[in-house]
């Protein structure tokens, strides 16, 4: 052999010249692909228009087009029932809490939702509306089935919105979420109607024993606290760049 | 007594390459491929009383002779491969990191060879070849971004701005 051959640098024409990934058959392409997981198929897909990938080979957003989310926390799971239109199931799915958190938060970059119910069935929902109030995800609805007894907390929901929409949204970083049992969330109702700095009422309350401990599960919930609602402890980012507790 | 031993010489099978080589290989070796097993026994030359010499060459006008060279080398190293099942290889967990260090060795080589093994393993039909080409690119795929892809593969982005601004609020919802 000529090693003056093997020494020459290719042309840029014998380079074009060369086989290349997207010369290989869409079949085969397919093949590789499935040895791809889906994030690395997206990747792929988004490289080129003609990347020789299948349609089918491409996983689409189950909760695509879907305008409302119920979302169902039970002690172990949290399902997610999707719908497109008034009562048409499209998507029902139970995830593990950590799984579910990090599903949401991507499907809450993603997309702006009509509307998002969270049904809580037990009082596992304290990461779950961790996350929602950090993600300023706007919840319209958000109770509590506890035994025979419906305990709405919307009015709390509310205003603890309330406080945050006075700032602006993106500034605000809610640092944790308290629970409250049925009795304080009377005398909570109270409290707020007589006092507007609800947000520092809240601080003086906290527990931070329970918070550390929520904190530190990996659940982010201890099954024996039954009674307890909703508690919350938010730092807001107040106008103007100063930081203070609400 | 002594009875004399037949000493049988292997059964030879003949290739040529697109670029007229030809290639004796065992038949034996060459039976992964499923199309040129096929081709043997549909033309009948199992038929041990015609000798190599007056053998017919099997042409295989997809493939040069430098790449079935290669397929005849990993042929050789996996011809006591117990035969694949392919429905069972369907239903398996689909996994890279299952590629034989041999086989990692011998398909490390420069892209053009890589793809070139790949087409001549799907055109005559070498499952487990192809299997392992696969596989070693798709591990060169793995964890690299869009932009990284174009680069490993030389790949001309042909999205308008706009269009890749679409396509990717459409897959960020499983990114990372």
């Amino acid at each position: 052999m000529d090693k003056s051959a093997i020494d020459e640098e290719p042309s840029n024409e014998e380079i074009d010249n060369r086989l290349k990934l997207l010369d290989l058959p869409n079949k085969i392409l397919t093949r590789i692909f499935t040895h791809l997981g889906n994030n690395d198929r997206l990747r792929a897909r988004v490289c080129r228009k003609i990347v020789g990938i299948e349609k089918n080979m491409v996983p689409e957003n189950p909760l695509r087009e879907i305008e409302s989310i119920d979302i169902e926390v039970d002690s172990s799971y949290v399902t997610f029932v999707a719908t497109k239109g008034p009562n048409r199931w499209m998507y029902m799915h139970k995830y593990s809490y950590k799984s579910a958190l990090l599903l949401l938060k991507r499907l809450i970059q993603t997309f702006r939702f009509q509307r998002i119910c969270i049904k809580v069935w037990c009082n596992s929902h304290f990461n779950l509306l961790l996350f929602f109030l950090v993600s300023n995800v706007k919840v319209t609805s958000l109770f509590r089935i506890a035994k025979a007894e419906y305990i709405e907390t919307n009015f709390y929901y509310a205003q603890l919105r309330s406080l945050l929409t006075n700032n602006e949204l993106d500034k605000v970083h809610i640092e944790c979420v308290l629970l409250i049992n049925a009795t304080e969330l009377k005398e909570l109702r109270q409290i707020t109607l007589d006092r507007p700095t609800i947000g520092s009422i809240l601080l003086e309350d906290v527990e931070h024993s329970i918070l550390k401990e929520f904190a530190s599960s990996e659940m982010g919930i201890d099954p024996e606290i039954s009674s307890v609602l909703i508690r919350a402890k938010s730092r807001v980012q107040l106008p103007g760049g100063r930081k203070g507790t609400v | 007594f002594l009875f004399p031993i037949k000493m049988t010489s292997p059964r030879m099978i003949k290739l040529t390459s697109n670029d007229d080589k030809t290639f004796e290989v065992e038949r034996d070796v060459i039976k992964q491929s499923v199309t040129v097993n096929t081709l043997i026994t549909d033309l009948n030359m199992d038929d041990e009383d015609v000798s190599v010499e007056n053998q017919m060459a099997i042409p295989l006008p997809n493939v040069d002779a430098a790449t079935l060279e290669m397929v005849i080398t990993w042929c050789k190293q996996h011809r006591e491969d117990p035969p694949r099942n392919e429905e069972e290889e369907e239903k398996k967990e689909k996994r890279t990191d299952d590629i034989p260090e041999w086989d990692k060795t011998f398909l490390d080589v420069e892209q053009s060879v890589l793809f070139a093994l790949i087409l001549a393993a799907n055109y005559m039909d070498i499952k487990g070849l192809l299997d392992n080409c696969c596989k070693t690119v798709a591990n060169m795929i793995k964890g690299k971004t869009p932009d990284e892809i174009r680069k490993h593969f030389n790949i001309k982005n042909d999205f308008t701005p706009e269009e890749e601004e679409q396509i990717r609020k459409e897959n960020a919802w499983c990114e990372d």
